[in-house]
């Protein structure tokens, strides 16, 4: 993991406030060989703006922002820069903050007491694409598609907006095994399959995630059309 | 409860009483319709045929116009502010359809048969008793309505100048009497059900708001009880340390990341669980795994399936993840160990949970008594859930057991 595979640099945009944190992101990123820092920002318009801007492939966020959310600029980001991974900073990782953020389009997070050190591996990691998954967000999610009336074809057919975004049953199992505590490395074991396997089911929940929670809004919006 | 009855109810409880009139008015159409058609029908001779097609057509009409009015204001929803407007356009159409259908007897009477004559009396008695169900819930509008009734009956049956003619007019009079006397009792007993109604809803709001605040309470008291212990007290001894200048750069470092990790799990501790131990065990491995990895110690995760305990609510989950964590942190900092296991097993009324570390070990005994505060205060949390805690130590290494009770 330390030696990249591609011989292109990482680009890296900052969105943080916090400007000591901001400082130790800056220092560990420089000084890693394979990375380059393209913009640092650290209010929300700021952020926004650095969209224009030459696309990042991996784009650090904060939520709380003096200006407004975070969550805009993940959202903007994720359409902007559609190839590029969002990863949100966040200070204890908490169940609210990540999947707020999960849900507009970040691809992982970053804990901002992890050492410098982890710190550029947590960003190499997610430009490969791992993302981190804690078992209390593992449980949300499988919360959230969890569905009391298991999809039948009537009730795909029924509610087609509804129906479309499920978790497939591999997926299912590797979010069940994160709720029991096991790692993705233990997990891949487990199921034999390939780490890097495990990693790409990882990606592909956050993306239904995050594909759910629009469509859901949509429908929701609708519905509230009709009621108005 | 004596009040004048005619007197409106304050707003909130005219609304309700105003939607359940309005709610009424749609039951009484095809009725209505019926009633007129079979005037028509039945009374129709030549020379009224114009005079009672009209009438139909204006009582059809009339009908359709409340019908719409009050489909409009249902709709709509009634402002509070609204509602004495909405009760004085009720009136008004009421008196107005009330006046029409009684109009029945001016365009009939005159040439009408004995049979036909009965017939235009009963239509208008039965109209007279079903607006008193239709609009007792708000009693003036009934008023209103028997009064244009028995205006124009009466009027009419006074004009025809025969005796039997005034008698029925009497009659009819005493009849409206005796509606609105019914249609107060009716207004009573529909104003108290929505009072009651408005009452329960009030008290329900209370008590849910008294036990939201309970609720707070508990939790601010959990968690206050909680950073007094961990946090906190980790905080002072590192103030008094660097205050006598006792401790350097990196074991404040040390001091922190302690408590960091104390607010991680304080925070996952708000998340309910429900019931789920391997997921409270999931929580503590992904907040406390990078601190044992960095220390150079093996995790070898050995869960399996245990039963739901439903008595793990937030309080009871954080004092599981600090006993858990602090045997955590006792490893990590003084036996030296390389490996730690971590075990489920379930008995009859037990979930066991083993920490097993083949760290140098320590006398059980002497932990125990001793005035540090770590294995007293695991005792005391395990107390404090109901569950029990053991020590098996040697010096090939320490087997922590937490008894957990299925049920509690």
């Amino acid at each position: 993991m330390q030696t990249p595979i591609s011989s292109f640099p990482i680009c890296v945009a900052l969105v943080e406030d916090d400007m000591d944190f901001q400082q130790v992101l800056c220092d560990s990123i420089n000084s890693a060989s394979d990375m380059v820092l393209v913009s640092v920002a650290s209010t929300r318009a700021q952020g926004l703006k650095a969209l224009d801007g030459v696309q990042a492939d991996v784009l650090l966020v904060d939520l709380g922002l003096p200006d407004g959310s975070g969550i805009d600029v993940i959202r903007a980001a994720h359409i902007r820069w559609p190839n590029c991974s969002i990863m949100v900073s966040t200070a204890f990782g908490d169940e609210m903050h990540v999947m707020q953020s999960l849900e507009a389009g970040a691809a992982g997070y970053l804990l901002k007491d992890s050492a410098a050190k982890s710190t550029v591996t947590e960003i190499r990691n997610i430009h490969q694409g791992g993302s981190p998954i804690s078992p209390l967000i593992a449980r949300q999610i499988l919360m959230r598609f969890w569905d009391p009336n298991k999809p039948t074809p009537d009730t795909a057919k029924l509610t087609p907006e509804k129906a479309c975004v499920v978790l497939s049953a591999r997926e299912q199992e590797v979010l069940e095994f994160i709720t029991k505590g096991f790692t993705l490395d233990e997990i891949a074991g487990l199921i034999l399959v390939s780490r890097n396997t495990i990693q790409t089911f990882v990606r592909r929940i956050y993306s239904k995630l995050q594909v759910k929670s629009k469509t859901e809004a949509i429908y929701e919006a609708r519905n509230q059309g009709l009621l108005e | 409860m004596k009040r004048n009855p005619l007197r409106l109810a304050e707003d909130r409880v005219l609304v309700e009483q105003l939607r359940l009139v309005l709610g009424n008015v749609g039951s009484s159409v095809i009725p209505a319709f019926l009633a007129a058609i079979l005037m028509l029908w039945v009374l129709s001779k030549p020379d009224n045929e114009v005079g009672l097609g009209i009438w139909c057509a204006v009582v059809i009409l009339s009908k359709l116009g409340c019908y719409f009015h009050a489909r409009y204001h249902l709709r709509k929803g009634i402002p509070f502010g609204y509602a004495h407007l909405l009760v004085g356009q009720l009136l008004f159409l009421n008196a107005l359809d009330a006046a029409i259908w009684s109009a029945l007897c001016w365009v009939t009477l005159d040439t009408a048969s004995m049979t036909g004559r009965s017939l235009v009396f009963a239509v208008l008695t039965g109209i007279a008793g079903s607006s008193m169900s239709l609009l007792a819930p708000v009693l003036p509008l009934f008023v209103v309505f028997i009064i244009a009734e028995l205006l124009v009956v009466v009027s009419k049956l006074f004009l025809m100048g025969d005796g039997s003619y005034d008698a029925l007019g009497l009659a009819s009079i005493l009849y409206g009497v005796t509606l609105i006397g019914q249609a107060r009792n009716s207004a009573l007993a529909a104003s108290v059900a929505v009072v009651l109604r408005f009452e329960l809803a009030d008290s329900h709001a209370r008590l849910r708001e008294i036990e939201h605040r309970q609720t707070l309470a508990q939790e601010r008291q959990r968690l206050m009880q909680d950073m007094h212990d961990g946090l906190g007290s980790s905080l002072r001894s590192a103030l008094l340390a660097i205050e006598k200048g006792r401790i350097d750069a990196f074991m404040v470092a040390e001091v922190l990341k302690d408590c960091i990790d104390d607010l991680k799990l304080a925070i996952d501790s708000m998340e309910p669980v429900q019931a789920d131990l391997l997921l409270l065990l999931a929580t503590l491995r992904f907040r406390l795994g990078p601190r044992l990895e960095s220390a150079g110690i093996v995790l070898s995760w050995e869960v399996d399936h245990v039963p739901a305990l439903d008595w793990i609510d937030q309080r009871n989950a954080l004092h599981i993840l600090r006993i858990l964590q602090e045997a955590f942190t006792n490893i990590i900092k003084h036996t030296q160990a390389s490996k730690i296991r971590v075990v489920t097993s379930v008995t009859d009324v037990c979930v066991l949970v083993m920490i097993i570390d083949n760290g140098q070990g320590f006398s059980v005994e002497q932990g125990i008594s001793s005035a540090g505060k770590g294995l007293g205060n695991q005792i005391r949390r395990a107390e404090a859930i109901g569950a029990e805690i053991r020590w098996e130590s040697s010096a090939a290494g320490t087997n922590l057991t937490l008894y957990l009770p299925i049920k509690r």
